[in-house]
C-alpha cells in the first residue's frame, strides 16, 4: 500500500508543478520559494477538535463584536476593560472607518488563529490574524495531492473531508455580498501569496483582478470588462493591507488601490472581505485583551487560553518583564510574520540590559510572553524521522454563521529547536487531518 | 450675525495631459449651529467624467469623482452664501479618536518639552486651550514655503515658523497632549484671501474655533469647509492620475458682507 509518507517526493514534486509558491522579499530582492511539504500529517481527535471549534468560535464572535463596539460606541473602552492607548493610537485603528456597518455587521470573516499545543496536550492560542490571514491553500492543494498520489491511504482511515474550504468561503462571500459579483483582489504576480489567490478564485468562482480593473462611480463598484462595459461588484475579497486600499481615504502614493472604493464601502454598496480597520483588534497587544472580551461581550469563560502574557504598560507586568526576562519571550506589537520576536534566553548581558532599557522607554510597543513548551512533531528529513516545533493555524469563517474549517495549516520549523515556524521564516507545512467521531 | 457671500477656487495646472483621474473635494460647508449654509453652486472643470457626493466619516460631505480622458488643467470652484453667528461656537460632542493622537499631531520629545514648560496652572477647558495657544502664538512665526502639507505638528515646532496649517497642528498636539479633545477645520476667513486652517476644541457639548494664526477665537467672519483629526483626515482636494506631470496649484478666496 502507497502511504503519503512514502510518497513524500511525489507530492512535493506536484506541488512544485502546480506553482505551490509564496514570494518573500529579502533585501530588497523577490525571490519565489517552493514551501516544503511534509508528508506525516498532524493528527487531531474528534474529541480535541469540537473543543478547540467551540473555543475559536467563541473567541471569533467577541473579536467581531469588538471591532463593530471599536468604531460606533467604544463601550469597551468607556467601562475601563481597554485602555485607550490600545486603541485610538494603535497603528491598525482607521478613524475613516468610525461608524460604518458592514455588510451584515461582519468585520472578519476570515480569520485565522494561531494556536499551539503545550505537552500537556493544552492548546494556547499565540495570535489572532483578522486582516485576511493567508495560507489556507496549501493544506488544501496538498490534500488533494495526497489523494491523488496515495487514494488508499484515505479510504478507510476516518478523516475528515477538508475539500469544503472553497465552499465556506463561497458562502460567505455570497452572503456579505451587496448585490453583483465576487471578486478576488490580488496587488499581482509578486504578491507573497499570489498562487493562493488565484486557486481561491479558480476554487470559489470569484473573478481574479487587479485594481485597474476596478473602478467607483457614484460609490457603486464596478468591473470593467473587455468590451469597455462595466459589472457591479457586490464583495471584494483582498490581499491589499488597509493602507493601500484607496489612495483617495488612506495612503495617497499607493498604486494598488482602488480610488474612491472606501466610498462605495461606507454608502454600504459592497463588502469588503476582511473589512478594513481589523488592524486594531489583532495587534499583539489587544491579545491580552481578548478573554477580558469574551467575559465582557458574551459572558462567558474562555474555553481556550492565551499564552501567559505581559503588558510592560502595566506597572505591576513591566516590574514581571524586567525580573524575568530571561525566560520570556518578547514580540513587537506592529511586526508579524515572525519578525519582531526575541527571546531572552538567546540575550547576552549587554542585550539584556539594552532591552530591559528599550521596555522601559517603550513600554505600549512590546508584550513579553512565557515561553510554551509545545510538543514537537514528526517530520521527515533525508529519510530519517526528526521532531520538530509546529504551531497550527486554524481558519474561522464567519458568514451567516461562524464556523471552523476542520483542518488548518500546520507550519514547522526546519530547524532543530526553533519555535520559529513562519514561512517567510523558512519553515515548512503539513497537512492537519481531523478524525471523524469513532 | 452676519449675512456672507463667499467664493473660492483652486486650480491646478499640470505640465502634461494626465488621465484616469480620481478626485474627492471637501469643498461644500456643512451648516452646524454656528453657520447656515444655502447650498452652494459648485463647477469643476473640465465638465468630463462622473462626479458624485459621499460623505466621509468626520461628517464632511464630499464631492467624489472620475475622470478618465486626458487634460491639463483642473479646477473647482464653489460659491455661496452663509449667515453666522458671531460666536465662536456650535453644539456637539466629539468622538473617542478626537483626544488621541492623530499622525500628524503625535508628541515628540519637542512638543512635551514645550508643554512641560507652558502648561496651564489650572482653569477649564477653554482657560488652557486659551493658555496653549497663546504660547503657539508667541512662539511662531508665520512664514510660507518652509513647510508642506505633510509636515508634522512636531516638526513644524522645531522649525519655530509655518503657515496656518502648522499652527493649527501644533496646538492640536498640545491640547491633546493636555486630554483636551479637538480638531482640526479648513475653511475661509475674512480678510484672508485663500483657504485658511484652525482648531476646535470640544468642551464636552460644545465645539469651540480657536484661531492659532491670530491668537483668538474665531467669529462671523469664519466659514469652515471640513474638519478631521489633522489635515490628513481632510484634505479640501486630493487626487491620484496618471501622468509623469508636475502640478502648480493657485488658490483663491474671498468672503465679502452683505
Amino acid at each position: 500500500m502507497n502511504t503519503p509518507v512514502a510518497d513524500a517526493m511525489a507530492i512535493n514534486e506536484l506541488l512544485a508543478r502546480y506553482g505551490v509558491k509564496f514570494g518573500i522579499y529579502k533585501k530588497g530582492q523577490f525571490k519565489e520559494q517552493l514551501f516544503p511539504f511534509d508528508a506525516i500529517p498532524r493528527v487531531i481527535s474528534a474529541e480535541d477538535f469540537a473543543d478547540m471549534e467551540r473555543g475559536l468560535i467563541q473567541r471569533v464572535n467577541a473579536l467581531n463584536m469588538f471591532l463593530a463596539d471599536i468604531y460606533s460606541e467604544g463601550r469597551i473602552v468607556k467601562d475601563g476593560i481597554v485602555p485607550e492607548d490600545f486603541v485610538y493610537i494603535s497603528k491598525g485603528y482607521l478613524a475613516p472607518c468610525t461608524g460604518v456597518t458592514p455588510p451584515k455587521g461582519i468585520y472578519s470573516h476570515i480569520s485565522g488563529i494561531d494556536l499551539v499545543q503545550a505537552k500537556d496536550g493544552e492548546w494556547y492560542i499565540l495570535e489572532d490574524n483578522l486582516r485576511i490571514p493567508s495560507g489556507a491553500s496549501y493544506p488544501l492543494i496538498a490534500r488533494e495531492l495526497c489523494r491523488m498520489a496515495s487514494p488508499a491511504a484515505f479510504e478507510n482511515s476516518g478523516i475528515v473531508d477538508n475539500r469544503n474550504y472553497a465552499s465556506l468561503l463561497r458562502s460567505t462571500m455570497d452572503y456579505v455580498n451587496c448585490g453583483g459579483i465576487n471578486v478576488i483582489l490580488t496587488p499581482g504576480r509578486y504578491n507573497a501569496a499570489y498562487f493562493e489567490h488565484s486557486y481561491l478564485a479558480e476554487k470559489t468562482g470569484a473573478v481574479l483582478v487587479q485594481n485597474t480593473d476596478l473602478f467607483v462611480e457614484n460609490n457603486i463598484l464596478y468591473m470593467k470588462d473587455y468590451l469597455g462595459g462595466k459589472t457591479k461588484v457586490g464583495a471584494v475579497y483582498r490581499r491589499i493591507s488597509d493602507e493601500y486600499l484607496d489612495p483617495l481615504t488612506f495612503l495617497p502614493e499607493s498604486l494598488i488601490g482602488v480610488p474612491h472604493i472606501m466610498d462605495a464601502y461606507r454608502a454600504g454598496n459592497v463588502a469588503i472581505i476582511n473589512a478594513p480597520g481589523n488592524g486594531v483588534a489583532d495587534d499583539k497587544g489587544i491579545y491580552y485583551f481578548v478573554p477580558k472580551m469574551i467575559k465582557y461581550y458574551l459572558g462567558e469563560e474562555p474555553v481556550l487560553k492565551n499564552a501567559p502574557t505581559y503588558l510592560p504598560f502595566y506597572e505591576e507586568d513591566r516590574k514581571y518583564v524586567l525580573d524575568n526576562l530571561p525566560k520570556l519571550v518578547i514580540k513587537d506589537v506592529s511586526e508579524a510574520g515572525g519578525y519582531g520576536v526575541v527571546f531572552g534566553r538567546d540575550m547576552t548581558k549587554e542585550q539584556l540590559s539594552e532591552w530591559r532599557t528599550l521596555i522601559t522607554e517603550q513600554s505600549r510597543r512590546f508584550i513579553a510572553q512565557e515561553v510554551i513548551d509545545f510538543i514537537d512533531l514528526e517530520v521527515m528529513e533525508k529519510g530519517e524521522t526528526v521532531m520538530r516545533k509546529a504551531d497550527l493555524r486554524a481558519f474561522v469563517l464567519s458568514g451567516e454563521e461562524t464556523r471552523v474549517w476542520a483542518s488548518g495549516l500546520t507550519r514547522f520549523s526546519r530547524i532543530a529547536d526553533s519555535f520559529v515556524v513562519n514561512s517567510s521564516q523558512g519553515g515548512g507545512f503539513k497537512d492537519t487531518w481531523v478524525l471523524l467521531p469513532k | 450675525m452676519k449675512r456672507l457671500r463667499f467664493e473660492f477656487e483652486t486650480k491646478l495646472e499640470f505640465s502634461c495631459g494626465v488621465s484616469e483621474h480620481s478626485f474627492t473635494l471637501r469643498c461644500i460647508p456643512l451648516s452646524d449651529g454656528r453657520q447656515t449654509i444655502a447650498e452652494p453652486k459648485c463647477v469643476i472643470l473640465p465638465q468630463t467624467g462622473s462626479v458624485w457626493r459621499s460623505r466621509d466619516s468626520f461628517g464632511n460631505t464630499l464631492v467624489c469623482g472620475r475622470m478618465e480622458k486626458p487634460h491639463n488643467e483642473f479646477s473647482f470652484r464653489v460659491e455661496g452664501e452663509a449667515q453666522t453667528e458671531n460666536s465662536c461656537e456650535a453644539a456637539g460632542t466629539a468622538q473617542p479618536f478626537y483626544a488621541a493622537y492623530s499622525p500628524l499631531t503625535a508628541a515628540g520629545e519637542k512638543i512635551s518639552a514645550f508643554y512641560e514648560e507652558n502648561r496651564p496652572k489650572d482653569g477649564d477647558i477653554r482657560m488652557r486651550a486659551e493658555a496653549l495657544t497663546e504660547a503657539v502664538y508667541r512662539l511662531m512665526t508665520y512664514q510660507s514655503g518652509v513647510t508642506g502639507v505633510n509636515t508634522t505638528a512636531e516638526d513644524a515646532l522645531s522649525l519655530g515658523s509655518g503657515v496656518c496649517q502648522d499652527y493649527a497642528h501644533i496646538l492640536l498636539s498640545l491640547l491633546r497632549r493636555d486630554g483636551i479633545p479637538c480638531r482640526y477645520v479648513s475653511g475661509l476667513a475674512f480678510e484672508w484671501g485663500q483657504t485658511h486652517a484652525w482648531v476646535e476644541i470640544n468642551d464636552g457639548s460644545r465645539w469651540i474655533g480657536i484661531d492659532p494664526t491670530h491668537n483668538r477665537y474665531i467669529g462671523g467672519g469664519y466659514i469652515k469647509l471640513c474638519h478631521g483629526r489633522d489635515y490628513y483626515d481632510c484634505p479640501i482636494e486630493r487626487g491620484i492620475y496618471i501622468g509623469n506631470a508636475d502640478s502648480l496649484q493657485t488658490v483663491s478666496s474671498r468672503i465679502t458682507e452683505q
